[in-house]
C-alpha cells in the first residue's frame, strides 16, 4: 500500500521535541536582543569567522548560478478547436481524491496540536498544585533542586510560557475557524456594530462585505484604485466620519483633522484649503460654538512615519485632478494647555448620510 | 515505493518528467520530480480515466516525457494537442484572478484566495513542486493566499509566493517560485519585499516557514543583507551611536535570529559585537535596492 508510506511531513522532528525540557539557563539568543550594540564609522572587525561564511555563501550562489535552466524557444501549432481542450471538470475528481487525502494527513496534525495543547494546560495547571515542585524538575531545567528562588524563579517562566504557547495556539485556531467557507457566527453587521467597523479588521467577518472582482481597476493608477476602493467600501459598509481638530464648527484656522473610512484605522490630515471649505459648508447649521465637550488628557507628541494619502475629496477618480496635491499625514498627539482644550464634533463626509441610504436598497435588491 | 524520498509525500529522489512545455512557446527541464500529477498505482497522470490496468515498467526513469501547462492557468496535460485546443480559450490568459495588492509602473501583484480559486492554486502549486525541493502542499489550498506577480499590460504570472493563513508562527510565507522564464530579474527579492510589507501592515514580527531551502536561505540572505545594509547605513537607524537587535527587528519586521544569521553573514560583528559600518556600506547594494517595494504603491489597506 504505497499511501500508507506516506507521511505529510517528516517524524523525527516530533521525537526530540518530546525529549526537550524548557531551558532558562541558556539564553535565546547568542546576542542579546536588548543589548546596545556600538556602532564603528572606522576600521574593520579582526573576526574572519564571517569571510568563511561569506566564501561557504559564494559557493552556493556560484552553484545555482550553474543550475541555471536552459529555456528552449519550442512552438507548439495551435488547432482551431471551438471549445476549451482542458475544462475544469477534467480535474475535478483527482483533486477532489488529492485534497482528502492531504485533509486527513493534516487531521492528525491537527489532533497532535490538540493534544499537545491539552498536554501543556495540564502542565500549568499542575504547576498550581502543592506538590508543583516535582512536576518542575520533570519538565523544566533545575540547576540546583533545593534553591528555594531557583525553583520559584523557573516554576513561573515555565508558566508564562506555556500560557503564552497556548495563547498563540488558539490564537490559529480562531483564525482557522474564520478561514472555513461557511463561517457564520461572530460576524460584524455595518449597521448595527458600527463603531467596529472604523479599525482595521479582518474583512472576512463583515457580514455582507464580499472581495469584489477589480474589473474596473484595470486602467487606473494606485491613487485611482485607492479612491475607488474607498468609495467602495463606504457604499458596503457606512461612510467615513471626519472629525476636524478645533473648537468652532466654522473655524478658518483649523490645520489637522482626524478621519475614520470604514475596515481601516482612522489617520490624521493636515487639513487642505479645499477640504477645510468643503467641510466648513456641510457644518453650516451647526452652533456657532461647541455646547459640551471632554477636557482631554495632557498629551505628548510622538512622532511617526508619514505616509502619503491621496487627495480623494472627489468619489469619481477623474483624470483631469491628477495635479491635486497630496496631503502628507502623519500621528502627532499634541499637547494642549487646559484653556485650549478641543472639543472635536463628528462630521459626516460628503455622502456619509446618501451612503447609508444606499445601504438598504441594496440589502433589499439582495433578498429578492 | 524505494522511489520516495524518505517516504515524504509527493517527493521522490530523481526527476520523473523530463521536461515542461510552458504555454506555447517555450519549453525547459523540470528540476525534481513529483509523484502526486500521477495516480500513484500506474504511474500516468491522476485526472486521466485509465483505460484497463497495464502497469508500467518501472526500470524507466522518466513516468512522462513533456509535460504540457498553460502559462496563464497553470492546467496541465499529457497530449501537446490538448494545451493547443485549450491555449486560445484560457480564462486567466483575458483576465488573471485575484485582487491588485501592489501596483506599481513596472509590476502588479495581486492576491489569489485559495478559497475561491482552488483549481488554479492546486495546479499552481503541483508546478511548483518540479522547480522545488522541499514543498509538501498541493490539493489542501483552502488555508493559503497566493501573491502572483505580473508585468503591467501583462496576464502572464511571472512569479508567486504562498502564505498560510493559520501559521501557529504568523509567518509570512509559505514557499516562493519565480518560474524559469522570468528569473534572473530580481522579482525574488521584490515579492520577499512585499511578504515583509504584509507582516509589517499586519504589525507583526515574522520570517519564512522553515526549514529553507539552500536556495531559500541564499535568497533571504540577500535580501536581510541589503535591507539590514541600508537601515544601518542610510536609513532609519543610520546615524546612532547604539543600536539593538530589536531597534533592527521593530524597524525592518525581521525575527531576531534572522537578524543575528545576517549580521554574521556579513561579517561585520567585532570581537565584543560591535557593528563595523565600513563594512556595511562597502556591501551596500544601490542596485538592488530599485527593486524592492516601494510603499507609495502598495494597497494593503485599501
Amino acid at each position: 500500500m504505497p499511501q500508507d508510506t506516506r507521511s505529510l511531513r517528516s517524524k523525527e522532528g516530533a521525537k526530540i521535541k518530546d525529549e526537550e525540557k524548557f531551558n532558562f539557563d541558556d539564553e535565546e539568543y547568542e546576542i542579546n536582543p536588548t543589548k546596545k550594540l556600538k556602532t564603528v564609522s572606522r576600521g574593520y572587525p579582526k573576526d574572519t569567522l564571517g569571510h568563511e561564511t561569506l566564501l561557504s555563501a559564494n559557493e552556493k550562489i556560484k552553484l545555482i548560478d550553474s543550475m541555471a535552466l536552459k529555456l528552449e524557444p519550442h512552438a507548439i501549432t495551435l488547432n482551431g478547436s471551438k471549445e476549451d481542450a482542458l475544462s475544469d471538470d477534467l480535474y475535478l475528481a483527482y483533486h477532489k481524491k488529492m485534497s482528502r487525502h492531504e485533509i486527513r494527513m493534516l487531521d492528525s496534525d491537527l489532533i497532535q496540536g490538540e493534544n499537545e495543547a491539552d498536554r501543556l494546560l495540564l502542565l500549568s495547571e499542575k504547576l498550581d498544585l502543592a506538590q508543583w515542585q516535582t512536576t518542575l524538575k520533570k519538565i523544566t531545567v533545575i540547576r540546583n533542586p533545593d534553591d528555594e528562588n531557583e525553583m520559584e524563579r523557573k516554576r513561573l517562566l515555565t508558566k508564562e510560557t506555556i500560557d503564552s504557547m497556548l495563547k498563540t495556539y488558539h490564537t490559529m485556531k480562531k483564525n482557522r475557524t474564520i478561514a472555513l467557507k461557511n463561517h457564520r457566527s461572530g460576524k460584524i453587521d455595518p449597521v448595527k456594530h458600527w463603531p467596529q467597523i472604523y479599525n482595521s479588521i479582518d474583512r472576512r467577518v463583515v457580514l455582507g462585505y464580499h472581495s469584489s472582482s477589480d474589473e474596473e481597476e484595470i486602467g487606473m493608477n494606485v491613487d485611482e484604485i485607492k479612491s475607488h476602493r474607498k468609495m467602495k467600501r463606504e457604499k458596503q459598509c457606512r461612510g467615513s466620519i471626519i472629525i476636524q481638530l478645533t473648537m468652532a464648527p466654522h473655524s478658518y484656522q483649523t490645520r489637522y483633522a482626524i478621519v475614520a473610512e470604514p475596515l481601516r484605522k482612522p489617520y490624521v490630515i493636515k487639513i487642505s484649503n479645499e477640504e477645510r471649505q468643503k467641510w466648513n459648508k456641510q457644518m453650516q447649521d451647526a452652533p456657532e460654538k461647541f455646547i459640551h465637550y471632554t477636557e482631554l488628557p495632557s498629551q505628548i507628541a510622538v512622532p511617526k512615519r508619514k505616509v502619503s494619502i491621496p487627495f480623494t475629496l472627489n468619489q469619481q477618480p477623474v483624470k483631469h485632478e491628477k495635479s491635486g496635491s497630496e496631503q502628507p499625514s502623519f500621528h502627532v498627539n499634541a499637547s494642549f494647555s487646559k484653556r485650549q482644550t478641543l472639543a472635536p464634533k463628528t462630521v459626516d463626509s460628503a455622502n456619509g448620510l446618501r451612503v447609508e441610504a444606499r445601504i438598504l436598497p441594496v440589502k433589499r435588491i439582495k433578498k429578492k | 515505493m524505494t522511489e520516495e524520498g524518505d517516504g515524504l509525500y509527493g517527493i521522490l529522489n530523481e526527476r520523473n518528467i523530463k521536461e515542461v512545455q510552458f504555454g506555447i512557446d517555450k519549453r525547459f527541464p523540470t528540476w525534481y520530480g513529483s509523484n502526486v500529477y500521477f495516480d500513484s498505482e500506474n504511474k500516468t497522470l491522476g485526472y486521466i480515466e485509465h483505460e484497463g490496468t497495464k502497469n508500467r515498467d518501472k526500470t524507466f526513469q522518466y513516468w512522462l516525457n513533456t509535460l504540457y501547462v498553460c502559462e496563464y492557468c497553470f492546467k496541465y496535460t499529457n497530449k501537446e494537442e490538448s494545451l493547443a485546443g485549450h491555449a486560445p480559450h484560457c480564462e486567466f490568459k483575458k483576465r488573471p484572478p485575484g485582487r491588485i495588492k501592489y501596483k506599481s509602473p513596472d509590476f502588479t501583484i495581486r492576491r489569489v484566495k485559495g478559497t475561491k480559486h482552488r483549481l488554479f492554486c492546486q495546479c499552481l502549486c503541483l508546478f511548483t513542486k518540479l522547480f522545488l525541493d522541499n514543498k509538501s502542499m498541493y490539493f489542501k489550498v483552502d488555508h493559503y493566499d497566493f501573491y502572483i506577480v505580473y508585468e503591467n499590460n501583462s496576464t502572464k504570472p511571472m512569479g508567486f509566493f504562498s502564505k498560510d493563513l493559520v501559521s501557529y508562527f504568523r509567518n509570512n510565507l509559505a514557499c516562493v517560485l519565480v518560474f524559469p522564464p522570468y528569473q534572473r530579474r530580481q522579482l525574488g527579492t521584490l515579492l520577499l519585499d512585499f511578504s515583509y510589507a504584509i507582516s509589517k501592515f499586519e504589525g507583526l514580527i515574522s520570517g519564512p516557514e522553515t526549514p529553507l531551502s539552500p536556495f531559500g536561505l541564499i535568497g533571504y540572505l540577500k535580501y536581510w543583507s541589503m535591507k539590514i545594509c541600508w537601515h544601518l547605513t542610510e536609513g532609519e537607524l543610520a546615524k546612532l551611536e547604539r543600536v539593538t537587535l530589536e531597534n533592527i527587528s521593530a524597524v525592518t519586521g525581521f525575527r531576531i535570529g534572522d537578524i543575528i544569521t545576517t549580521l554574521k553573514y556579513l561579517g561585520c560583528l567585532g570581537g565584543t559585537n560591535e557593528i563595523y559600518l565600513s563594512v556595511l556600506k562597502k556591501k551596500l547594494n544601490r542596485n538592488g535596492l530599485k527593486s524592492l517595494i516601494n510603499d507609495e504603491y502598495l494597497l494593503l489597506d485599501d
